[in-house]
């Protein structure tokens, strides 16, 4: 239906709507008012991305001057589809309203890999494989070299699009990734680079974040975005972590033999073409100062989205032989080199440029030398926000020398100032963003608007319980001194036994490791409780081996769907407890085994800590705190998405009975927490269990949400409910 | 009553049954026993009569063996041999053990089933004493029809029994219990043996490799239990160990398992991320360390377990959903060869993603979900059968000729087609009875019930005998004139003496009219047949 939010007319593709999606479309529509920066926390499951969608095309449509884009970066590529979906389910629903098609143009991206449509490179199962293989393909000289010699291979799509595609803009429409391998296979055009293209001109762009945040591709594909666009993170309570990983550098002696080679056959192409080609390295070389020249230019006429590996002070002079570069990296190999040499700057550009010069067609053979060329890069251009720690040997093995080298960035904000710099709105939401608050402080920025807003209830539909004792009154906890104690695995091991004996269909259980998880299972292995679990249910276990565990999930919800039950164990910050939901009777009850600190013992982290508690003024124990609490909360969210689901949140660890920590959950967890529940033995947690199941077992129907949790728009228009959900909103 | 040509597996001599002295035989089909110096079986059971066997304990001084049978009665044999008595006992034993449970399946299916039948259906009891039991048609005739219904599958909703599947504990079912010297001891069942073996096809595949040429099945067993496979942190299987080979298989199957990736695309994992970082960016996770050489004992078995819990639990998994799996295999298979199936059916990943971002609750009616439409071809659904092609009539003797062909074909001339809408109609033949006064009120009850049951059975017989015709195999010629003889019989036997039991009591024989004329079409119809044939013949 229609709605009205502070003035502004938003269509909303459902009948119903439930009171926070309105407190936070109110919200949302303040932030874009203001043209500045927001972080909103919402449940999962109560429809954030169709209300961020909603509002923000309608605020689109009621202004296009003033908010031409919507860049919208999720996480993984079925979150993705996922967008595009609600979006089109909302144009749809414009359609059918307002009875004109509307010209919006939306459209997803991702990598080659997901967009190819080329017959033989598409068959191939990595990533780095594909990218390589088409850019041996389309690359702009091996194009060149065909003219003469017609008979090297192509890529028909990529010759197609690039001799058509561009005079066309891309129909209006949305186009999620399947849709648009479907419009280039028609056309006979590249997915890929069609996407690319019509990002410039299209009105919602959904990627992941590493199109906005990782320098290395953001150079490439975003730079020419407009400025006022309104970029949304969704599902960003890892964000400063991808900021981090696409900031930082990892040598090993392997990497620096590889880079040896590759530096040997650049040498090698280069003298080959000295003989041959002289003139094509002195065109290489003034490029070179022609193109940092004109990246200053576009940088004051501010066309670019800012690299933050230009800094903006300075444009130097540089040695006028390409062989610099050889040299800087030759002197790297005896890691000497760190100090500011402003040469050394520009590594990465340059080595692009080489590379394109040379005709060095196979990319991927060239990673070593990218890697370091782009250390370099970063480590002149930052003098702080960085640190380099050389280990000289694994912890686990102290003996064998295998030095490596971290180039580790310890400050999120480096590379997510340009989006905040640039953006006139950058809106950071997810499930779970508690405490609100440091957020701001670890990625440097100021919002306009925070927010955390709560999940109406009808019924109360989670119940976390947070279990301390075992029966037998030991203290449950996963913290490092009791980590080998037999009798809190063996606790661990009863409470989960009796879980699976009153829980019904799907349990999922975290570890706070995988190592953790190792040395429990085979403990429980032993003492026989596995045995005793598999007479109630089938276990699957989460594995290091992503294709593995893959398999174990579908047998996992097979086992689920066929009525037989199953219990996956998981570790947190894997990639289960990060990707994949469990819905419904996939997740009835989540178990987290202990708080899933991260390993503080690694040279990075304390680091990293430090740096946070020099600059920022986060104490370290805060920090720690926080991280894995909303680990702990991820984990435990991915039970319940929506209303109608219902799950068991079990705390394992009477240290989630402290205030520090259950202070730090997000609110809407929060909230069902009660004294009564805070230091449970296992048999109180399975009578309460009981209780609770028995509970929700029990029909659930539209109309017990009605007016509660889920409003008509006559029942959002009335006073008294405006009142009541402002009220709620003013919790916050 | 011994014939020559019966296979004789085993002989014991010394056996007394009933205080007197014999021989037992143990046959294919059969066991006998024989009193000593007479060359006839005063005992013969087949094998499919007996339920059980029953053997007196080790201690006991009489060395006996007990023969339960379906019927209830028992037969005990007493080896009397006083050397040899308990081996002989026992060769007799394990060779039953193997020889019942052959014809037990068998037999027990088929005669519970029937026994079941007869109990649930009070008619069809009524209808297997009229026909059955007083002869008019052999039991084996009667169950032909109904079994061949039942086994079939088609209107049978019982009988079609959901598979039981397998406990995902099994193993731990298995308790070993110390002997008290120093050893362990399993105790296996059947099912726990059923169930390893659906689970575990490559112990089957050893099973029936290696029991019995090679090992005895305690043997083979004991192997099982002492080899590593059993035990779930196997590291390191010896090479002679013969489950080694099975271990390997298993890692292939999970392999294979593995490289088949997995369908629903939100829970595949590998391509989850968008875009991973490169090798060596990123802030290192403890590099997944190359070296596995030098990862302890302890964690690679802990590793062991880990896998090999997975893939228990797969393969139970797919052992208790074995035959659905197939079908499904099997018609997407089909559905790969035509294509417009394709279009009825979304991509899966559509309908998962579809799935994830519903609302349910949001929505105002929830039109009940639909399942769409399987075809394999849609233009026959649209266009319904295709007509018949149009024949070319040259000459007008042609079209005379059809219609004739046609006319014979027919069933019902118009004229029958007219005596049966006359009789049918008020004051007809037929209706007679209707229109005056209701047979319950004329004819006493007893009458009554007597002539349901003449006509619930005389219905079978003939439904017997319609459903022979188109007469085109030898078997249904045979059949037909089978059951037109046993038409006949039927007639004499029950029907003659009904008639004149209401002749005796001065009822109206139009009672029996409708029977009569019944059981005349379908004589004619016979007559008709035979003298075709006779014609054909001639």
């Amino acid at each position: 239906f229609r709605l009205n939010i502070d003035g502004l007319l938003v269509f909303f593709p459902y009948d119903y709507i439930y009171p926070e999606q309105y407190s936070y479309m109110l919200e949302l529509k303040r932030t874009l008012d203001a043209k500045g920066h927001g972080v909103l926390e919402m449940p999962s499951g109560t429809g954030k991305t169709i209300s961020l969608l909603s509002l923000i095309v309608a605020y689109q449509r009621a202004f296009p001057l003033e908010v031409t884009k919507l860049i919208y970066c999720s996480r993984t590529v079925p979150e993705i589809e996922k967008v595009v979906e609600e979006l089109r389910k909302l144009m749809e629903f414009y359609a059918k309203e307002t009875g004109e098609v509307n010209n919006f143009l939306a459209l997803s991206l991702s990598s080659r890999k997901n967009l190819c449509i080329h017959p033989e490179v598409s068959l191939l199962r990595f990533g780095k494989e594909v990218d390589g293989k088409c850019h041996s393909l389309t690359a702009s000289y091996i194009r060149a070299q065909r003219h003469s010699n017609p008979n090297l291979p192509s890529c028909r799509f990529y010759e197609e699009f690039d001799a058509v595609g561009r005079q066309v803009p891309l129909p209006a429409g949305i186009y999620n990734l399947d849709d648009l391998k479907d419009f280039g296979r028609r056309k006979g055009w590249c997915p890929y680079y069609l996407a690319r293209y019509s990002i410039l001109h299209a009105n919602i762009v959904v990627y992941s974040y590493h199109y906005l945040l990782d320098p290395k591709i953001a150079d490439l594909v975003s730079k020419e975005l407009a400025k006022k666009s309104v970029v949304v993170f969704d599902e960003a309570h890892n964000i400063d972590n991808v900021c981090i990983d696409s900031m930082s550098v990892n040598i090993t002696r392997r990497t620096l033999d590889r880079c040896q080679n590759n530096v040997d056959t650049l040498q090698n192409t280069i003298h080959k073409i000295k003989e041959t080609d002289a003139a094509k390295l002195r065109e290489e070389y003034r490029r070179l100062v022609e193109g940092l020249k004109e990246a200053n230019v576009a940088r004051e006429t501010d066309i670019y989205l800012a690299n933050p590996v230009l800094p903006d002070e300075i444009l130097l002079l540089l040695n006028n032989s390409p062989f610099f570069f050889l040299l800087c990296l030759s002197s790297l190999f005896t890691l000497m080199v760190f100090d500011a040499d402003c040469a050394s700057r520009f590594c990465a550009e340059r080595l692009q440029s080489l590379l394109r010069t040379l005709e060095i067609a196979d990319i991927a053979d060239f990673s070593a030398v990218t890697l370091i060329s782009n250390f370099a890069t970063l480590v002149s251009t930052y003098s702080q926000g960085f640190t380099i720690i050389i280990e000289p040997f694994e912890d686990r093995t102290p003996t064998i020398a295998n030095p490596v080298l971290h180039f580790s960035c310890m400050d999120p904000s480096i590379a997510i100032k340009p989006v905040f710099q640039r953006f006139q709105s950058v809106i950071i939401t997810s499930g779970t963003l508690s405490p609100l608050d440091i957020y701001p402080r670890i990625l440097d920025f100021r919002p306009v608007t925070m927010a955390s807003f709560t999940m109406t209830l009808a019924r109360t539909c989670l119940c976390p319980l947070i279990v301390g004792r075992g029966n037998d009154q030991v203290a449950l906890s996963s913290k490092f001194e009791t980590r080998e104690d037999f009798a809190v695995i063996r606790n661990y091991g009863n409470l989960l036994l009796e879980m699976s004996a009153i829980v019904p269909d799907g349990i999922v259980a975290f570890f706070t490791s995988y190592v953790y998880m190792e040395n429990i299972v085979a403990a429980w292995y032993e003492q026989g409780i596995l045995e005793n679990i598999q007479r109630n249910k089938l276990i699957f276990i989460e594995t290091q081996d992503a294709a593995e565990t893959s398999m174990a999930l579908e047998k996992y919800q097979e086992a689920c769907e066929n009525g037989r039950g199953a219990i996956l164990l998981s570790v947190a910050r894997g990639k289960v407890s990060e990707g994949i939901d469990f819905v419904h009777h996939f997740g009835r009850a989540v178990i987290m085994f202990g708080v899933p600190y991260v390993y503080t013992q690694s040279r990075i982290l304390k680091a990293r800590l430090e740096y946070l508690r020099d600059q920022f003024q986060i104490r370290e124990n805060d920090f720690l705190t926080f991280d894995a609490m909303r680990h702990a909360a991820q984990c435990v969210g991915r039970a319940i998405r929506g209303k109608t689901d219902y799950g068991l949140m079990i705390f394992a660890d009477k240290r989630y009975a402290r205030a520090d920590k259950r202070g730090k959950l997000p609110r809407w967890i929060q909230e069902h927490i009660n004294d009564g529940s805070l230091n449970l033995t296992v048999d109180e947690a399975v009578q309460l269990s009981k209780h609770f199941l028995r509970q929700m077992a029990q029909p659930f129907r539209q109309e017990d949400q009605l007016g509660l949790s889920l409003l008509t728009l006559e029942q959002l228009e009335s006073e008294e409910m405006l009142q009541k959900i402002s009220q709620m909103a003013h919790q916050t | 009553m011994a014939s020559l040509s019966e296979e004789v597996l085993l002989v014991v001599k010394k056996v007394r049954q009933r205080k007197q002295d014999g021989t037992l035989y143990l046959m294919a089909e059969r066991i006998a026993w024989g009193p000593e110096g007479k060359d006839r079986f005063t005992v013969s059971h087949l094998y499919s009569d007996i339920r059980c066997q029953k053997i007196s304990p080790d201690g006991k001084a009489k060395i006996q063996l007990q023969l339960v049978l379906h019927t209830g009665e028992s037969t005990t044999f007493h080896f009397a041999n006083e050397s040899t008595a308990l081996k002989d006992r026992d060769a007799a034993k394990e060779l039953l053990q193997q020889l019942l449970p052959k014809f037990k399946k068998k037999a027990n299916k088929e005669l519970e089933e029937k026994n079941r039948m007869l109990q649930e259906d009070p008619v069809l009891f009524q209808l297997y004493k009229d026909l059955v039991v007083s002869q008019v048609i052999s039991a084996e005739e009667f169950w032909a029809n109904r079994l061949g219904g039942v086994n079939n599958g088609e209107p049978a909703p019982y009988n079609n029994k959901q598979e039981v599947g397998i406990s995902g504990a099994f193993l731990a079912d298995i308790r070993p219990q110390t002997d008290g010297c120093n050893g362990l001891k399993y105790n296996l069942t059947a099912d726990i043996i059923e169930s390893i073996f659906r689970t575990y096809p490559a112990v089957k595949q050893k099973y029936s490799e290696n029991v019995p040429h090679n090992l005895t099945e305690k043997e083979f067993w004991t192997r099982f239990f002492q080899s590593h496979y059993f035990h779930r942190d196997r590291i390191n299987t010896s090479s002679q160990d013969i489950f080694s080979e099975c271990a390997k298989q298993d890692e292939k199957g999970l392999k294979s398992l593995v490289t088949q990736g997995v369908k629903n695309p939100l829970v595949d994992l590998l391509s989850l991320e968008d875009k991973t970082l490169d090798e060596g960016y990123g802030i290192s996770k403890t590099l997944p360390s190359t070296s596995n050489a030098n990862k302890t004992v302890k964690e690679s078995s802990n590793s062991a377990i880990i896998k090999r819990f997975n893939h228990h639990s797969a393969m139970v998994l797919a052992a208790g959903s074995h035959v659905p799996n197939d079908q499904a295999s099997e018609t997407s298979s089909t559905d790969g060869n035509s294509r417009d199936s394709d279009f009825f059916q979304p991509p899966l990943k559509k309908v998962k993603l579809q799935e994830a971002i519903e609302y349910e609750d949001l929505q105002r009616e929830n039109a009940p979900k639909t399942v769409a439409l399987k075809l394999k071809k849609s233009d026959r659904y649209a266009h319904g059968p295709v007509p018949l092609q149009s024949q070319q009539y040259t000459t007008s003797q042609d079209i005379i000729n059809s219609v004739n062909y046609i006319r014979q074909e027919m069933v019902l001339s118009s004229t029958t087609a007219t005596s049966a809408i006359a009789s049918l109609s008020p004051g007809g033949v037929l209706m007679q009875t209707v229109g005056q006064q209701s047979i319950n009120q004329m004819v006493p009850t007893d009458i009554q019930g007597e002539l349901k049951h003449l006509y619930i059975a005389a219905g079978e017989l003939l439904r017997h005998f319609w459903s022979c015709f188109p007469v085109n195999t030898p078997f249904l010629e045979e059949k037909v004139t089978k059951m037109k003889t046993n038409l006949e019989r039927f007639q004499m036997t029950k029907l003659r003496p009904f008639q004149e039991k209401i002749q005796r009591q001065y009822l109206s024989t139009n009672l029996t009219g409708h029977l009569e004329d019944m059981f005349q079409t379908a004589y004619n119809k016979f007559h008709i047949w035979q003298t075709r044939r006779m014609m054909r013949k001639t």
